[in-house]
């Protein structure tokens, strides 16, 4: 696992690889401490997907954990869908999903064909594993662990904004401009990080969306489209005559018959109209061995997973793997945005916006920030780009959250 | 349409080789149009944009290329810079005498060199300075003491009423009210009152609560408050699992507030004190919580006019909190 990758799904891959590891470091910490009450753990960016994993997951006894430009989605850690909550909804307004879903072709796929709802074709027997298929709740608040969301709503790497919800660009159109930026990674004769406006949720909408899936984005499911279901090819019949060249089965033009009769669940289970991937595609994924502690890398056909006597098992094998490169957030990450729920079950604010005046006091209309910055706006990993002095207040309240500077409750 | 990504690939990577080993990037322009609260332009103001520029050597990202200069007589000022990139691009406008802005402008992708949209004019709304006032200010984090009994906070003292705290004056009342099964299924209710005829609330919903400045008028109105106003936090899983949940508060709203009303015989008012509260009231109900906890940010001017103009260099509220000083700054 020490190899480096730009590929942001691999990197969760590995993230939750890693999880166990920590939880065994965690527990070896713990038993060292002469108050078990003292375990802080804080998580940057990607490294969030580890300690939550390994909190939720293999059960690390983390009692204050900070999480700082979280890039994990916010329905992560809580899955309500609707107005006003993390989880957006299935329609038009939503920014999270490719915009040929939602946006480009003159209306809506209905919500049943999308990838982020196929888990719930898998209700019933509750035993399938495919029905965890899903971001939402995916590390659910545990009742041990006191969560605090230090989120910036300056972000750039985890950012968005109405401008670039428009129009999802392809890959090519994302090389561009210029790979380094958008993969957020780190040249060879650079420090620090690059700008990488809003890769995170190019990452989320290019699932699917790219031919490879070595780069950015992936290769099947995510908001790729089944080429049979999408397509109507030359020949075919067409609603004003036969079909002379290939075109797109467009939003209103999938009726209610249509979903009563041809999308029935049971037709996309086996065969979803998202991009269902190649019969050779592989997909691999890191075991933990809880006896041995060891930890194994396993790899199977994806076409396991639309097989009914085998998809359930092969779910609940590559869950991970399959929530990373197949099954895009609906939610922007918790880098970004709060999550309400953690505040409302503390009794207490857990919240906080570094780009606010919680973190950043302003001396006049705007808070003090270093003068070569374009905007004040707190970037992605500022806690350690910008001098200690401007984002003191950050760890002044991590310490203050986490008891770091008196006794331990 | 499935992109056909290795048709186009090559052509991007090749104009991204190109623009690469060229070295230059692509051009951001803004003009800046800077009117007071009177829509009047404001003349030789200091002005600055900037973008992101290429980072040199082992130089981390974030770094700005800038164009500086002064608004002219119109309040017009344009600047032009190479940027490397100008998604998070900005604009700084300072005069002495007024509330300076520095505010982030995202651009979209360049066309032919050039970031979208090219030289876009914004309009930049200078506040004046006027009259700001040293006031009782306060970032307010606590628990609620007690469930279904009205409890007081002080405002002067920037604490809970007597027995809960040191306070003498309720003048917030808060009564909570919540019923708890789970973190999925809860509802409650908080209330606001007054002790007084005449104290009360005035919503003042602002468009974008991010932007800088005085986010709320000079004075205070002399009408409009109401006696009570009541907050509800709910989460229920319907029967088809739908979950809905009700959460009233808003962060554009912001409130003027008058307590300690005293009046005549015929009930005109004799005095009062004003202040504002910036953003909601924020009820955190504690579905995990033996108590419920409250939050929000108040400004209360002791000198009995409707001013609200606050002083952050002058806060009346000492107290031991390290972190105090933030509350003090929060906003003029």
């Amino acid at each position: 696992m020490a190899n480096f990758t730009p590929n942001y799904q691999l990197n969760v891959v590995h993230a939750f690889g890693t999880a166990p590891k920590l939880a065994e470091f965690i527990t070896t910490l713990r038993d060292q401490l002469d108050n078990p009450m003292k375990v802080n753990v804080a998580g940057h960016s990607l490294g969030n997907m580890v300690v939550s994993s390994a909190i939720s997951d293999y059960q690390a006894a983390v009692n204050r954990y900070f999480l700082i430009d979280a890039a994990v989605a916010a329905e992560a850690y809580d899955g309500a869908q609707g107005n006003n909550q993390v989880v957006q909804p299935d329609d038009s307004t939503a920014f999270l999903p490719h915009t040929q879903w939602n946006k480009e072709f003159d209306g809506i796929y209905p919500s049943k064909l999308w990838p982020t709802n196929w888990h719930q074709l898998f209700k019933y027997p509750i035993s399938d594993a495919r029905q965890k298929l899903t971001w939402r709740d995916r590390f659910a608040p545990q009742v041990t662990t006191n969560y605090y969301d230090f989120h910036s709503t300056g972000e750039e790497v985890l950012g968005y904004d109405d401008a670039h919800a428009e129009y999802t660009p392809s890959l090519a159109g994302v090389l561009a401009r210029e790979l380094a930026t958008f993969l957020h990674i780190t040249r060879s004769n650079q420090k620090g990080q690059p700008n990488g406006y809003q890769s995170w949720l190019y990452q989320e909408q290019l699932k699917g969306r790219t031919t490879t899936g070595k780069i950015l984005g992936s290769n099947y499911g995510g908001w790729g489209f089944n080429i049979l279901h999408f397509k109507k090819f030359p020949g075919g019949a067409g609603v004003k005559g036969p079909v002379m060249v290939p075109t797109v089965l467009r939003p209103r033009e999938i009726t209610n018959t249509m979903l009563d009769g041809v999308f029935t669940d049971e037709v996309l289970r086996e065969d979803p109209f998202f991009l269902p991937g190649g019969f050779w595609t592989n997909v691999g994924t890191w075991l933990y061995d809880r006896d041995t502690k060891k930890i194994s890398w396993r790899s199977e056909r994806l076409s396991k997973l639309y097989a009914p006597e085998t998809g359930s098992t092969f779910a609940s094998t590559h869950r991970d793997t399959l929530l990373a490169r197949m099954i895009p957030a609906m939610s922007p990450a918790a880098g970004r945005i709060p999550v309400p729920k953690l505040s409302s079950a503390a009794g207490e604010e857990r919240n906080f916006d570094m780009n606010g005046t919680d973190i950043r006091p302003r001396i006049g209309p705007n808070p003090p920030w270093p003068a070569n910055r374009t905007t004040t706006d707190w970037r992605h990993s500022d806690l350690r780009e910008v001098a200690y002095p401007y984002v003191r207040r950050l760890y002044e309240r991590i310490a203050e959250k986490g008891f770091l500077k008196g006794d331990t409750p | 349409m499935i992109p056909s990504s290795r048709v186009v690939l090559l052509p991007a990577l090749l104009a991204f080789s190109i623009c690469h080993l060229a070295g230059r990037d692509p051009l951001f322009r803004l003009t800046l149009h800077v009117l007071d609260e009177e829509g009047a332009p404001v003349d030789r103001a200091e002005a600055r944009i900037g973008a992101e520029r290429r980072p040199k050597g082992e130089e981390s990202g974030g770094k700005g290329v800038f164009a500086k200069g002064v608004t002219d007589e119109k309040g017009y000022f344009s600047g032009e810079v190479e940027a490397w990139s100008a998604n998070q691009a900005g604009y700084h406008v300072q005069k002495e005498g007024h509330y300076g802005v520095w505010l982030t402008f995202r651009a979209k992708d360049p066309v032919q060199g050039k970031w979208q949209p090219w030289n876009p004019t914004i309009q930049v709304l200078l506040k004046r300075i006027k009259n700001p006032v040293p006031m009782y200010a306060k970032r307010v984090e606590v628990k609620i003491p007690e469930f279904n009994k009205p409890v007081g906070y002080d405002m002067v003292q920037g604490d809970w009423v007597v027995p809960y705290g040191n306070g003498k004056m309720s003048d917030l009342i808060f009564e909570a009210d919540r019923h708890v099964q789970s973190d999925q299924e809860y509802h409650g209710k908080l209330t606001l009152r007054f002790s007084n005829i005449g104290d009360g609330l005035l919503d003042h919903e602002v468009a974008n609560p991010d932007l800088p400045g005085l986010r709320m008028p000079y004075l205070a109105p002399d009408d409009g408050y109401a006696a009570t106003k009541t907050w509800l936090e709910s989460r229920h899983t319907l029967e088809n699992g739908e979950v809905k949940i009700i959460s009233t508060a808003s962060r554009r709203m912001n409130y003027f507030i008058r307590v300690r009303t005293v009046r005549d015989k015929d009930g005109k008012i004799v005095s009062a004190l004003y202040g504002k509260i910036h953003s909601d009231f924020r009820w955190f109900i504690g579905t995990r919580a033996p108590k419920s906890g409250l939050a929000f940010n108040y400004y209360l001017n002791p000198d009995g006019t409707r001013n609200i103009e606050y002083d952050p260099t002058r806060n009346l509220l000492q107290t031991s909190n390290s972190d105090d000083s933030a509350y003090k700054s929060l906003a003029p």
